[in-house]
């Protein structure tokens, strides 16, 4: 009986956090984005306006619907980039060795360093009067002088996907390391001694191995993405034009520049059941039913 | 005749004795009067005020000097500096919270409309202490008005200007422009002969590129808003758009990086030499374009109005900063003793012209802008300013005005950057703008 409710209690604490932290303020924006709230007129919301917001958002705001494709653009790209850039770094770090273990403690760097000032630094590498990654791509690909590397939309939109690249590579590559690491080597051995090259043996031995890992990497990456903010406010303002504006950023301009709260609040909520869906798809694919045993 | 002699000198003495008091009184008086209209006898000492301002060198004039005003009044000031980039959001915050902290709280003069609820109109502290706007140019007085209402004073302003290499020209034998085609024609000569155009920017981010856009508009004879209606898509509008962008892509007289450039990057470029004119507001000058870690000298760049789109006068836009009294604070009459001190004009010129420590130009009383002492320690700035600020208009008062300039400057990078048809691109801008200007 006493366990019973002990082990009530020791979950409370957990569950309150939750609570405070995530339940709540994603239950008050659900409320919200049924509501009319917009900050020039009140400080509290309003009226009740059911599904106004969302049928707004899809009917009647070309800059919903751009947001949305910006995102899954963005997202499939630096979802993809991401577990790629990871594997080869971690296909080339997997080894035993002090040399290896300093490289990849080094590889934590980028994770550890703040989006914000990752932003602003790729800002200025790419400025074309002085910045050091277009020098360097001026000298090695001279017929790429007079690119403004953020000013056109496929540019912009490859930099935010390399500079997101450069954040999440090397810690994906951590944990495909781990992967890699805990393939047992007699499968490989036995891949050799059958005659298999290392590259039909990172095909057919590898690989299918290494997928829990790729997999569980990629929904992370794919949640992340999803919502990306940081370097589209601080490296192209969503521009040029609206080319690299993404669902976050689109939903911070509406409750910060529009002061509309209620809107906001909707785009968001979209943007958190787009999220729920895409894990749910990836969890059914990856732990299929039964699979557990 | 000895009672009279008696009378008369009794009469006298008490006169004198009476005119003595009244003499007293009054110098006494006189010692206790404080300047600027500051309440005598310290009502409120020992009280303590939040002061929200964003990170620049004019603010921290105000805290270096804050004890001064802690000295005549008794009462201490706090202030909470933030990025210019994040005020906004943090004012919102403090909106939401219905916080009445802080006491006073520094903002930007189109965001007023969407905000004045939260801040304390101030018409009758004014009255009550014969403060008035009359000081400021017209530009600035209509930025901290709304619906008639006064509900902060201007504190820090900003005039359009349009710098330029002053050595480059006089090297080349070139004129100073006066109209956007002499701009494109010397520009084109310069970077010819130099390598380096007009730091011009388009970028979206921060819908800078409005603000040169509107300068061509204006001048061109169009405008925002007529009766309502958003008027941005008119003819005049969409010939302003295509010179704006034909600058860029067809008379190609720009340095590298302007459709990506905000104009942050385009007075750096001026700052770094890489640019021969920027057009701004003029706090760039004192910091980014002749700056600590910048290569120019004063005697290398001159300063003019905007260039004219069409005919010789050109009309720029000013804007300013004004801070306000947190509605919610209780203690108002503090903070309104802060600001009729912090708003001195005595105040504002040592801030620009004591150069010891930081580099502060902008100055917003009329009678500072023409002074002899506050021109020169500025190369004669706030001179070329005032000619500006005189024909100066603000920014459309409405409460949705952030996000339509947004939408603004959305299509008009658009239009540079991905070839969108100005036409189409304002068309579709204005669309928008009509739908956000409606809904309110």
């Amino acid at each position: 009986m006493r366990d019973r409710h002990l082990k009530y209690l020791l979950m409370m604490p957990a569950f309150l956090l939750v609570t405070a932290t995530v339940i709540y303020p994603l239950g008050y924006a659900g409320i919200i984005s049924f509501m009319d709230w917009r900050l020039s007129r009140s400080r509290v919301p309003t009226d009740f306006v059911f599904l106004d917001n969302f049928w707004r958002a899809f009917t009647d705001d070309p800059s919903f619907l751009n947001s949305l494709g910006v995102t899954i653009t963005f997202v499939a790209g630096s979802a993809g980039g991401a577990v790629v850039f990871g594997l080869l770094i971690a296909l080339l770090l997997a080894r035993r060795g002090r040399t290896y273990s300093v490289a990849r403690t080094v590889l934590v760097l980028p994770f550890a360093m703040s989006p914000a000032l990752q932003g602003t630094s790729f800002r200025f590498f790419l400025n074309p009067e002085f910045g050091i990654f277009d020098a360097v791509l001026d000298a090695l690909f001279p017929f790429l002088a007079h690119v403004d590397w953020l000013g056109s939309s496929g540019w912009a939109m490859t930099w935010l996907i390399l500079t997101d690249m450069w954040h999440w590579g090397p810690f994906l590559s951590l944990m495909l390391i781990g992967g890699l690491l805990s393939i047992p080597r007699d499968t490989l051995e036995a891949a050799r001694v059958d005659g298999a090259s290392a590259w039909t043996s990172f095909w057919t031995v590898v690989l299918p191995q290494l997928m829990p890992v790729l997999a569980i990497a990629f929904v992370l990456k794919t949640v992340f993405s999803f919502k990306m903010f940081d370097y589209v406010y601080l490296l192209t303002g969503g521009g040029p034009g609206e080319s690299t504006s993404t669902m976050t950023y689109y939903a911070f301009r509406m409750g910060f520049t529009a002061y509309d709260m209620g809107y906001a609040s909707a785009i968001a909520f979209v943007l958190a059941l787009l999220l729920v869906g895409v894990s749910a798809v990836y969890f059914r694919l990856l732990f299929p039913k039964g699979a557990a045993g | 005749m000895q009672t009279t002699r008696r009378t008369l000198i009794g009469t006298l003495v008490t006169g004198a004795v009476a005119a003595g008091l009244v003499c007293g009184a009054t110098l006494a008086n006189a010692a206790d009067a404080l300047p600027y209209g500051l309440k005598p006898g310290k009502p409120y000492a020992g009280t303590k005020l939040t002061y929200l301002a964003p990170v620049a060198g004019q603010y921290e004039g105000h805290e270096a000097r804050v004890q001064e005003f802690t000295d005549l009044t008794g009462i201490e000031v706090e202030f909470e500096f933030i990025p210019f980039r994040n005020l906004l959001e943090k004012i919102l915050a403090i909106k939401v919270a219905g916080d009445a902290d802080p006491d006073l709280i520094n903002y930007k003069d189109d965001w007023g409309p969407g905000l004045k609820d939260l801040f304390a109109p101030i018409d009758e502290m004014m009255g009550a202490d014969e403060v008035t706007l009359d000081r400021y140019y017209p530009a600035h007085q209509l930025g901290v008005t709304y619906d008639g209402m006064v509900y902060g004073l201007p504190l820090r302003g900003h005039a359009q200007l349009m710098f330029y290499r002053k050595d480059l020209l006089e090297k080349h034998g070139l004129p100073v422009p006066k109209t956007w085609d002499e701009l494109a024609e010397v520009a084109k000569a310069i970077k010819d002969k130099e390598g380096i155009g007009i730091g011009m920017y388009y970028s979206p981010k921060a819908a800078q590129n409005v603000a040169v856009w509107m300068n061509i508009l204006w001048s061109n004879g169009g405008d925002l808003f007529k009766d309502g209606k958003v008027t941005f898509n008119s003819s005049e509008a969409v010939e302003a758009l295509k010179y704006y962008v034909a600058l860029e892509n067809d008379l190609q007289v720009n340095s590298e990086g302007a459709k990506s450039f905000e104009q942050y990057d385009g007075s750096l470029s001026m700052g770094a030499g890489q640019s021969a004119f920027f057009m701004g507001w003029w706090w760039h000058y004192g910091s980014r374009i002749l700056g600590k870690n910048t290569k120019l000298t004063p005697e290398q760049v001159g300063f003019a109005p905007l260039p004219a789109f069409k005919g010789d006068k050109s009309t720029t836009f000013a804007m300013s900063m004004p801070t306000a009294i947190n509605v919610n604070s209780s203690k108002q009459e503090a903070a309104w003793e802060f600001l009729k001190w912090v708003s001195n004009p005595d105040l504002e010129k040592r801030n620009v012209i004591e150069k010891e420590k930081r580099n502060v130009i902008v100055a917003l009383h009329k009678k500072n802008m023409m002074d002899e002492e506050v021109n020169a320690a500025n190369q004669g700035l706030q001179m070329a300013a005032a000619g500006s600020l005189e024909s100066s208009r603000i920014f459309p008062q409405l409460a949705v005005w952030p996000e339509v300039m947004q939408v603004l400057a959305n299509a008009i990078s658009d239009a540079v950057s991905n070839g969108a048809d100005p036409k189409e691109a304002l068309d579709a801008a204005a669309e928008q703008a009509q739908k956000l200007v409606d809904r309110g």
